[in-house]
């Protein structure tokens, strides 16, 4: 996709705007955010999403997750009425220290991404053993 | 019940007004059962149409494909489910929940009746897509003119 797009130099905020035009509308998917025993769980609705184009990536403690909508028309069929679009699922969240960056693990099923936070070892608190003189 | 107009020609813009309406009093009645991600009904759906059929797709995800009822009845198919939530432990913290969960249902109005037994509806990544036909009795046919 970005390939198409020409970059000439000094050009780069530009080139980028063709892109994300290119990848249609982005929406910010609806997220449930819940935390239990050390682990916080993300559940973030990307209906149309195939789990293969589900894109997590985590730089400076900012977790962003991008999914790209597969809608094809229905072979032989032309739209009449639409309340949804094709387009990207995009939403960034700031990780707090607590959280162990490392020990993201992900899962997409029924068009539901998962995401499964661990909190750090440092930040799990811990009992200090009180020695006898 | 949601009707929706075949073209622009059947555009009702006071449906719109009555449509914000509604979404105004949802908005202040709180305690609503169902958050909305985008005020509007749920599950949000596109219509396409074919040359003697008609499809209804649906954005519905984490819907498990028992949990989906479909009603078909002349030109009307009913969506109702239940969308279990992320978790039901009581002792889990919420920071965020934007999901709508609980159970639905929606009333579409299709552009032509069809056939109960002219349905195929299939579930992937969370999106629904119901295809229905005509019933065999109302598609158009050709009329041989005969010499006399």
């Amino acid at each position: 996709m970005a390939n198409e797009v020409k970059k000439t130099g000094g050009d780069v905020a530009r080139a980028e705007t063709e892109e994300t035009r290119d990848m249609g509308p982005t929406f910010r998917p609806a997220t449930d955010i819940f935390e239990k025993d050390d682990v916080v769980t993300l559940a973030i609705d990307m209906p149309g999403v195939a789990p293969d184009s589900v894109d997590v990536s985590v730089e400076n403690r900012s977790l962003t997750v991008r999914g790209r909508i597969e809608s094809p028309a229905p072979e032989g069929y032309r739209r009449i009425y639409a309340e949804y679009a094709p387009g990207t699922f995009e939403r960034a969240f700031s990780l707090p220290e607590t959280i162990d960056a490392g020990g993201i693990e992900a899962s997409h099923k029924n068009g539901v991404l998962t995401l499964t936070l661990k909190k750090s070892e440092a930040a799990k608190p811990k009992q200090i053993k009180v020695k006898a003189a | 019940m949601l009707n929706y107009g075949l073209s622009g020609a059947h555009w009702d813009p006071f449906a719109e007004l009555r449509q914000l309406q509604s979404q105004m009093n949802r908005l202040f009645e709180g305690g609503a059962r169902c958050q909305r991600q985008n005020g509007s009904a749920w599950p949000p759906v596109n219509m396409w149409m074919g040359d003697d059929s008609v499809v209804v797709t649906a954005e519905m995800p984490d819907v498990a494909q028992d949990d989906i009822d479909l009603t078909v009845r002349e030109n009307t198919l009913i969506i109702a489910g239940k969308r279990k939530p992320v978790t039901e432990d009581e002792d889990a913290a919420w920071h965020r929940r934007e999901r709508p969960w609980g159970e639905f249902s929606r009333s579409i109005r299709l552009p032509l009746r069809v056939d109960p037994d002219k349905v195929e509806a299939r579930v992937s990544n969370g999106v629904l897509e119901v295809e229905m036909g005509r019933p065999d009795a109302e598609r158009p046919r050709k009329i041989e003119v005969k010499a006399s």
